[in-house]
């Protein structure tokens, strides 16, 4: 059987490394063999689900630990790189300002007026480095704090299932909340940018004094368009501003005009640019007439090649979240992140910390007596499972493009279970199959069986738990088991049942968990 | 509280799927369009939902046995794409790429809730897809891709606040479940009573949580409210809780009489699961009711009803399922659905092609008469329609008792704030 899986998870990671994502990026949209970029982010949305499955498995497979609560670790993942995700919107929100959208109708400026409208624990979540460090630090936290309680408080069983629902739930009635600014109901949606975004800051601008006044003097046409722009009460406040010391403040009201410029205007025309020397690479992208995001990042680049003396080269501008290189690479990390929560897994579950965990899950009595500290082993696994989770759940938001609190709503952590259910727990590859095939179905019924669906999943699930009871991953070896078994029944001399049966009827059959 | 999965299996459903599905695939012999469906047919929002998926298909028969659309020189019959986005968000917004990039259908109508919409408006807008939006909604968002028949909050909210001036009414009680439509429409009224001389002190705004049942408290601090007397409530509560509101506030003596309440998301097809009995004499406010008195009106609730009894989609091999025919009604969401499909079939005629650029322009200026009085989309995507106000009856349906005519959509509340409302 390890053979067979090795060869499995090899020929699965070349397929989803490499042969998916050739077949979408070089082969013609016409071709019976291309895949689509919206196939390949369906894909990785699987993926990010197969992950917390992972997680569900790892707790309920091997320790024993049904968690009904798994999403809620999936979905603070997820808030955490969307509001990396918010905080680079870049001026391309409803209202293009530098705040999320959310926050402009709340009246956040008002409520925090030293930030303009940001709350103070938003603010780090600009850097990317800060969300993935928060995507494993708090979900790692809230199951360290839920954890320790309840398991030095040795809840076990049904009893740790109905708290860990409890929890989720509690946190999704908490992320509805309006006050609790992570955007209520609706939560974060319209992603733009990540790993840089074109929007001007402050600092980018030189001799900002010498910049107001070229822009005001309106000689060349770009000037007079971007002036004309500014509002007249802000002009005026500009202008008293050149002679004097350089203000911060009249710095940020150029950058946030100028950036709502850049988001809402096309800049390029061939008259206004006649005087100005292009770059390649802008007047490459100028071509394609780009629309949205991408076109602010030409307004950017047509800026900073206008105004080469005030306005500082940005390296990166950033990637455009629905790019389909974009997503093409999302799906890779997602491969990359299955891969090796799996390998993580694997490793752990054969070391001999993995073999306390089953030990656990199977007499927790024996072991506790034994002197093992059952608590922390249980601890330990279920921080480790969170932060998978919490992983997943990070890559799963700019592939969908939108986490909202009802992703923390107890049925989906149910749904996930039944994932594990459906492929087989306490294996290492069921709930990988489980998670994909489940969602794959689910894609294809709601679409193909739009008003049928919930009765074909439910058959499925119904067949599966009666039939099945090691999952789809069990079903090659049931089967087996089933065609051994056959011949042995026919002949069945009766003196045979007086001598130990040959061979086990049961060898193939992978032990219940 | 919702069940995803019903346990009973009907295989004369997926019988009649797979039978519908193989004639499919024989072929029509007339020119079709694609046309998709993208409202939740199970979940939490179904049972609102399917009303539309619903009318959405009788309306497309309505077309189809007229003869179909008439672009250029061809004739094309609208062939029903219907998906199901399981009142999952995420799944909507894969669903409306699936409707878009795979299916490649011409139009979506879909949507209730505000979360589905801003899920999916990133995907129309870089697909250039375009989608219909019919349900009443905080406005604050404009986007090239969506056209809002939906009420905007200057079409039923302030001219509900403007009738209860009109009546005398000197103390507001804004009160709303905690999502955004509540949130925003209670800011722009707190905006809109100030600038019409009701001091801050006379205005309450208050919000519960979703699923919230215990309105004990709230109902007391209302009646305090209404002590001196000329009080009303301005309610966005929405679904369920409705029912344990409505409840306590006439346990509490509180009355229709003593102290009116508007509700802004209690519709004809809403009182199909709420009892309308605690609601008598309270007020709603929408731009379409059932008990409207027009022929237009009449003929769409009669081709409703005897379509409700034989579902079908003219002309096309499409066998309709899971229509509910009992006790069924129309209301302001179902109307502003049926308009859209009409309004996009003119605007389809008139640019001559299903290109959505070249639709997206011809749809401005649009005008259909339909059972509330004439329409007109404007240039901001949103209607000219005709306001409502109806009194609840015992039997689940409203008699009317203002209209407010012409009132143009405005999103933004700071443009219909700034200048004087639209409504007076």
């Amino acid at each position: 059987m390890s053979r067979v899986e090795n060869w499995a998870v090899v020929a699965a990671a070349v397929i989803g490394l490499v042969v998916i994502p050739c077949l979408n990026a070089f082969l013609p949209p016409t071709h019976w063999l291309h895949i689509s970029t919206f196939s390949l982010s369906l894909y990785g949305k699987y993926l990010c689900y197969a992950v917390l499955a992972i997680a569900v498995n790892l707790l309920w497979g091997y320790t024993g630990l049904l968690s009904l609560g798994q999403c809620l670790f999936f979905s603070l993942g997820g808030y955490c790189l969307g509001m990396y995700l918010m905080m680079n919107i870049s001026f391309l929100g409803q209202y293009h300002e530098s705040i999320p959208d959310f926050m402009v109708f709340l009246e956040f400026p008002a409520r925090y007026p030293q930030t303009g409208g940001l709350p103070p624990h938003w603010a780090p979540f600009q850097h990317l480095w800060f969300a993935v460090l928060m995507t494993v630090l708090a979900p790692g936290c809230v199951a360290y704090l839920f954890g320790f309680l309840a398991f030095r408080s040795r809840i076990r069983g049904v009893y740790f299932s109905l708290l860990s629902q409890a929890l989720t739930y509690a946190a999704c009635l908490l992320f509805f909340r309006n006050d609790f600014t992570f955007g209520g109901n609706n939560g974060l949606t319209d992603f733009k940018f990540m790993l840089g975004r074109p929007s001007l800051e402050a600092e980018e601008i030189h001799h900002p004094s010498e910049f107001i006044q070229k822009l005001a003097s309106g000689q060349d046409r770009i000037s007079e368009f971007l002036w004309k722009r500014i509002p007249p009460a802000h002009q005026g406040r500009l202008m008293e501003s050149t002679g004097a010391k350089e203000n911060p403040s009249t710095v940020a009201l150029l950058v946030t005009d100028l950036n709502k410029t850049l988001a809402t205007q096309t800049l390029y025309e061939a008259q206004r640019f006649s005087g100005v020397r292009l770059s390649a690479s802008s007047q490459a992208l100028e071509s394609q007439h780009p629309k949205d995001a991408a076109l602010m990042q030409l307004n950017r680049q047509l800026l900073e090649e206008a105004f080469p003396r005030h306005v500082a080269h940005k390296p990166s501008l950033g990637y455009v979240v629905n790019a389909p290189s974009t997503r093409r690479s999302l799906y890779l990390c997602s491969v990359l992140l299955i891969l090796g929560a799996y390998l993580f897994c694997r490793w752990l579950t054969s070391t001999k910390f993995g073999l306390i965990q089953r030990a656990v899950r199977d007499l927790e009595n024996r072991v506790m007596f034994s002197g093992y500290p059952v608590a922390q082993f249980k601890l330990f696994v279920f921080v480790a499972a969170a932060v998978i989770s919490a992983l997943g759940g990070a890559l799963f938001v700019p592939q969908v493009g939108i986490i909202n609190p009802s992703e923390m709503a107890p049925e989906k952590s149910l749904e996930a279970v039944v994932w594990c259910a459906v492929g087989g727990r306490g294996h290492m590859l069921g709930p990988i199959l489980g998670a994909v095939g489940c969602n794959a179905l689910k894609s294809y019924a709601t679409h193909a069986f739009a008003e049928q669906w919930p009765y074909v999943l439910g058959i499925l699930f119904i067949v599966v738990t009666l039939f099945m009871p090691q999952g789809l991953i069990g079903l090659p070896a049931q089967v087996r088991a089933l065609w051994r078994r056959q011949p042995q029944v026919v002949p069945a001399p009766q003196e045979e049942s007086i001598e130990p049966p040959a061979p086990a009827p049961s060898s193939g059959e992978v032990p219940a968990p | 509280m919702h069940t995803f999965m019903k346990p009973k299996i009907h295989l004369s459903f997926l019988l009649a799927a797979a039978i519908g599905s193989a004639a499919a695939w024989s072929g029509t012999a007339a020119e079709t369009v694609k046309v998709g469906i993208l409202h939740s047919l199970s979940g939490t929002m179904a049972i609102s939902e399917t009303s539309l998926k619903d009318v959405l298909l009788f309306t497309f028969n309505e077309i189809n046995k007229s003869g179909g659309i008439k672009a250029g020189d061809k004739n094309y019959l609208i062939e029903p794409v219907i998906v199901d986005p399981a009142s999952n968000w995420p799944l909507f917004a894969e669903k409306a790429e699936q409707l878009l990039a795979k299916d490649k259908v011409s139009v979506v109508f879909g949507c209730w809730t505000s979360v589905s919409r801003k899920s999916v408006l990133p995907v129309f807008e870089r697909l250039n897809g375009l989608l219909f939006y019919p349900v009443q909604y905080e406005g604050e968002e404009l986007s090239k891709n969506i056209f809002y028949t939906a009420e905007a909050v200057n079409q039923q909210a302030i001219p509900a606040v403007d009738y209860m001036l009109a009546e005398g009414k000197k103390k507001f009680y804004l009160l709303g479940s905690d999502y955004v439509y509540p949130r925003t429409t209670n800011k722009i009224l707190k905006q809109y009573l100030k600038s019409k001389g009701i001091p801050e002190e006379d205005i309450e705004e208050i919000y519960t949580p979703f699923g919230h049942t215990d309105y004990q408290t709230i109902v007391a601090s209302i009646k305090k409210f209404t002590s001196g007397g000329k009080a009303c409530v301005i309610s966005t509560l929405n679904g369920d809780t409705n029912v344990p509101f409505f409840k306590e506030f006439a346990n509490a003596g509180l009355t229709s009489e003593n102290c009116p309440v508007v509700s802004f998301s209690i519709s004809e097809d809403e009182f199909r699961g709420l009892p309308a009995k605690d609601l008598v004499g309270h007020l709603g406010c929408w731009t379409y009711f059932m008990s409207l008195k027009t022929s237009e009106n009449s003929k769409f609730v009669k081709d409703f009803q005897t379509w409700l009894k034989d579902p079908k989609v003219t002309g096309i091999d499409y066998t309709v399922s899971g229509v509910d025919g009992k006790g069924r009604v129309t209301c302001s969401p179902m109307n502003l659905s049926r308009m859209g499909v009409h309004l996009w079939k003119q605007a389809v005629e008139k640019a001559g092609s299903f290109d959505v650029d070249k639709v997206r322009d011809a749809l401005i200026g649009q005008k259909f008469k339909g059972p509330a009085g004439e329409v007109t989309m404007q240039a901001n995507h949103h209607l000219v329609n005709n306001v409502y106000i109806g009194e609840t009856l015992a039997t689940g349906q409203f008699k009317i008792i203002k209209t407010f005519n012409g009132v143009g959509g405005e999103p933004f509340s700071e443009k219909f704030l700034g200048t004087k409302s639209a409504s007076n």
